[in-house]
C-alpha cells in the first residue's frame, strides 16, 4: 500500500510539469500581454519595452519555461504582478475560502447524491425512481452559474433571505459563513449530485441483483442489514472512484461560482489573473489546483483500494 | 412414515409476462420427511430453482404464488416478510449453485459466518467466531481459525461452498435447500461436497432438497427423486423404483442420457427436441411432442400424475405399472 501511495507520487511529478508547460502554451496565446495592462492606455511603446524586460518577457519562451521550471525547483513561483506579493502567498492565503467551500458542497453532493440514488434504487420503476431520474437529469444539464443566478434572483432579490454574494469567514461568523456560503456550495452541488445520483442508482441495481445479496437474504437479516451493510459496501466502491472526477469539477466550476458570488477564494484569485495578464499568478495558480487535483485523486485511488479486499491483497494495480 | 416437515400442494408459481402470466411452477406436489434427502431434476427451465426459492420465502416481488408450502405443519404461502426472515437461516438454509459470486466480496468469510450465526441468536462475537471455527471445521476446511479472516477471493470455488454450507448449517436448520450445489465445481471436489451433504443428515438431521442435473449424483445419496418437466412434477418415486423401473418417458430418456452411473452427465442428449414455450403450451401431455411412444390419446388431454403403488407416482396414461395394474 505504501509502495502502491509511493509510485503514484512520484507518477504525479511528470505530470506537473507537462500541464505546466500547457498551461504556459496556452497563457501565451491570450492575445495582450502584462505590460499593456500594467503600464496602461497611455504607456509609450518605449516604456512598455521596458516593462516587459522588466517582467523578463521579452526572453524567448523557451526561455522562460526552463527559468518557471528551475525556480519552481527552489519552491518558487515568483510574484504576483498585479499584488506584488509571492505567488505562494497569494494562493495559500486565499485557498482556505475554497477549499472551505468545496468541503461543504461536497458534503452536499455524497449526502443528496447517495440518498436519492440508494432511494430511487430501493423503489425502482415506481414514481419515485422516476422523479430521482428526472432530478438527476436535471443536475447535469443545468448550467450551475445559471442556476447560481436563478437563486440570486430568488433568495435574496425577492425574498432578501441570503445575501446576493460577499464572503464571511468561518472563524469570525459561522452563521455569517453559512448565508454566504450556502448558495455557491449549492450550485457547484447540483452537477455532481445528479452524476453521483445516476452512478449510485444504477450500481446499487446492479448489487441488488447479485448473488451474494440472496445469500444475505437467505440467512435471515433484516432487510435494513442486506441493504445498509451487504449492498452499501459494495456501492461505494464505484462511488469512491468517481469522487476525484466530481472533486475535479467542483474545483474547475469554483472560478465562474466564486465570480458570480464575489467570495475572493482561488478562483476568483485565478480569475482576476487571466483577466489582467498576471503571468506568474495564472501560471502558479493553476499549479496549484493542478497539484491539489492530483494529491485529491491519489488519496481517492488509495482509499479505493483499501475498500476492495481484492485489489488491497495483491498489492494494488 | 412420520408426519412430513415440509409438504407442498398444489403450488403454483406465475410471473407476469406481457399481459398475461406464465406459469413457472404448475400445480407442484410432494413432500419431504425429516432427515430424508429428496432429489430434484430435470432439465434447464422446468421449474426447480422456482420451486426451491418459494421454499425459503426468495421468490422475487412480482411471483404470484398459490398453493400451499406446508414447513413444520405451518403454511408458508402468504406469510409476511417478517415472519419468513424468522424462518430463514434459522429453521431452512439454502445453497446456491454459484460459489463464486454467492460470497460478498467485501467481508471476510469469518465475518459472514458470524452474520448468519448471530442472525438468530444473540452471542457475543468471541463466542459467534468460535461457532464460526467449528462449522469451518465440521464442512471440512483445514485450520479454520486462520481461514476465518480470509476473503473469498482467497479461497477455491469448492472452498467458498463449504463455507456456503457452514453457513446454511449455522443454526442446525431442519431443511438445508441445496440448488445445484456442485455443478461449478469439478469432479473430484463434487464428490467431496457430497459426501459432506450426506454426513450432515446424520450430524444434524437435516433433512435435504438437492436439485441436480446430474442423475448419478441422485443415485449415489437421494432417497427419493421429484422429476419435473416443464413446471410440473412428471414422476416421483424412490430411488431405486426409479433407476429400475422409470414410469415416465421422460424419466427413461433422463436415465439414458446418463452414460454411466456415477459419472457427470450435464446434458440430455438422448432426448430430442426441446421443451415447449411455456407461453405458448401444447394441448395434452406436454412431453408428447418429444416422445417416441406417444400416442394420439396423449395429445388429447393433460394425464394425471398417477399413483402406482410403493409411493411412485407418474403422470403418463402408458406408464407400464398402470398397464399391469389394468391387466389384472
Ligand atoms: N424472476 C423471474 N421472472 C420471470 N420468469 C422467471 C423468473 N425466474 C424464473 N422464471 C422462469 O421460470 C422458469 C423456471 O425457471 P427455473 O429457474 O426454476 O428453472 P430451473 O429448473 O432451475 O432451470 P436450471 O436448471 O437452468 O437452473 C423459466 O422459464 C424461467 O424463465
Ligand atoms: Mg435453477
Amino acid at each position: 500500500m505504501i509502495g502502491y501511495t509511493i509510485s503514484r507520487l512520484l507518477q504525479a511529478i511528470p505530470i506537473l510539469l507537462i500541464v505546466s508547460l500547457i498551461a504556459f502554451g496556452i497563457i501565451h496565446l491570450i492575445p495582450g500581454d502584462a505590460a499593456t495592462v500594467i503600464g496602461g492606455p497611455s504607456a509609450t511603446p518605449a516604456d512598455l519595452a521596458r516593462i516587459r524586460e522588466n517582467l523578463g518577457l521579452d526572453q524567448p519562451l523557451h526561455i522562460q519555461i526552463l527559468t518557471f521550471y528551475a525556480n519552481l525547483f527552489q519552491g518558487d513561483l515568483g510574484r504576483s504582478l498585479l499584488l506584488g506579493i509571492p505567488v505562494t502567498e497569494a494562493v495559500l492565503a486565499r485557498s482556505p475560502i475554497t477549499i472551505g467551500i468545496a468541503i461543504y458542497s461536497l458534503v452536499l453532493t455524497i449526502v443528496f447524491g447517495l440518498a436519492t440514488g440508494i432511494i430511487a434504487a430501493l423503489n425502482h420503476n415506481r414514481w419515485i425512481d422516476q422523479a430521482a431520474t428526472v432530478f438527476a437529469l436535471i443536475g447535469v444539464s443545468l448550467p450551475n452559474f445559471w442556476l447560481a443566478l436563478v437563486m440570486i434572483v430568488l433568495f435574496s432579490v425577492h425574498l432578501g433571505w441570503l445575501p446576493t454574494g460577499g464572503y464571511v469567514p468561518f472563524t469570525q461568523n459561522p452563521i455569517g459563513w453559512f448565508r454566504t456560503a450556502t448558495m455557491p456550495a449549492v450550485a457547484l452541488a447540483l452537477l455532481q449530485a445528479g452524476l453521483l445520483t445516476r452512478i449510485t442508482r444504477s450500481t446499487m441495481l446492479e448489487v441488488l441483483s447479485q448473488d451474494y445479496i440472496r445469500t444475505a437474504r437467505a440467512k435471515g437479516i433484516s432487510e435494513w442489514r442486506v441493504v445498509g451493510r451487504h449492498a452499501l459496501a459494495n456501492v461505494m466502491m464505484p462511488v469512491v472512484t468517481v469522487l476525484g472526477l466530481i472533486l475535479s469539477v467542483l474545483l474547475s466550476g469554483s472560478i465562474v461560482i466564486e465570480t458570480i458570488f464575489g467570495i475572493p477564494g482561488i478562483g476568483a484569485l485565478l480569475g482576476n489573473a487571466i483577466a489582467s495578464r498576471d503571468y506568474p499568478m495564472i501560471q502558479g495558480g493553476l499549479f496549484f489546483i493542478t497539484a491539489a487535483l492530483l494529491l485529491l485523486n491519489i488519496v481517492v485511488d488509495v482509499l479505493y483500494t483499501s475498500l476492495d479486499p481484492r485489489i488491497r491483497v495483491t498489492g494494488g494495480k | 412414515m412420520s408426519a412430513p416437515l415440509l409438504d407442498i400442494r398444489n403450488l403454483s408459481i406465475g410471473f407476469p409476462a406481457g399481459k398475461g402470466e406464465v406459469l413457472a411452477v404448475n400445480d407442484v406436489n410432494f413432500s419431504v420427511a425429516p432427515r430424508e434427502l429428496v432429489g430434484i431434476v430435470g432439465e434447464s427451465g422446468s421449474g426447480k430453482s422456482v420451486t426451491a426459492l418459494a421454499i425459503i420465502g426468495l421468490l422475487p416481488p412480482n411471483a404470484r404464488v398459490s398453493g400451499e408450502i406446508a414447513f413444520a405443519g405451518r403454511n408458508l404461502v402468504g406469510l409476511p416478510q417478517r415472519q419468513l426472515r424468522g424462518l430463514r437461516g434459522k429453521e431452512m438454509g439454502m445453497i446456491f449453485q454459484e460459489p463464486m459470486t454467492s460470497l460478498n466480496p467485501v467481508f471476510t468469510v469469518g465475518d459472514q459466518i458470524v452474520e448468519a450465526v448471530r442472525a438468530h441468536e444473540h452471542m457475543s462475537l468471541k463466542a459467534a467466531r468460535d461457532r464460526a471455527t467449528e462449522l469451518l471445521d465440521k464442512v471440512g476446511i483445514p485450520s479454520p481459525r486462520r481461514r476465518l479472516d480470509d476473503y473469498p477471493h482467497q479461497m477455491s470455488g469448492g472452498m467458498r461452498q463449504r463455507v456456503m454450507i457452514a453457513i446454511a448449517l449455522s443454526s442446525s436448520p431442519k431443511l438445508l435447500i441445496a440448488d445445484e450445489p456442485t455443478t461449478a465445481l469439478d469432479v473430484t471436489i463434487q464428490a467431496q461436497l457430497l459426501d459432506l451433504l450426506n454426513g450432515l443428515r446424520e450430524d444434524f438431521g437435516t433433512a435435504i432438497v438437492l436439485i441436480t442435473h446430474n442423475m448419478g449424483v441422485m443415485a449415489e445419496i437421494a432417497d427419493r427423486v421429484v422429476v419435473m418437466y416443464c413446471s410440473r412434477v412428471v414422476e416421483e418415486a424412490g430411488i431405486f423404483d426409479l433407476f429400475d423401473r422409470p414410469q415416465h418417458p421422460y424419466t427413461e430418456g433422463l436415465l439414458g442420457s446418463t452414460p454411466d452411473m456415477g459419472e457427470t452427465a450435464h446434458r440430455l442428449t438422448t432426448i430430442r427436441g426441446g421443451m415447449p414455450n411455456p407461453a405458448d403450451l401444447p394441448p395434452g401431455c406436454l412431453f408428447a411432442p418429444r416422445c417416441d411412444k406417444a400416442i394420439a390419446q396423449c395429445t388429447t388431454a393433460q394425464p394425471p400424475l398417477f399413483e402406482l403403488g410403493d409411493g411412485q407416482k407418474a403422470a403418463c396414461i402408458l406408464a407400464p405399472k398402470l398397464q399391469t395394474e389394468g391387466a389384472t
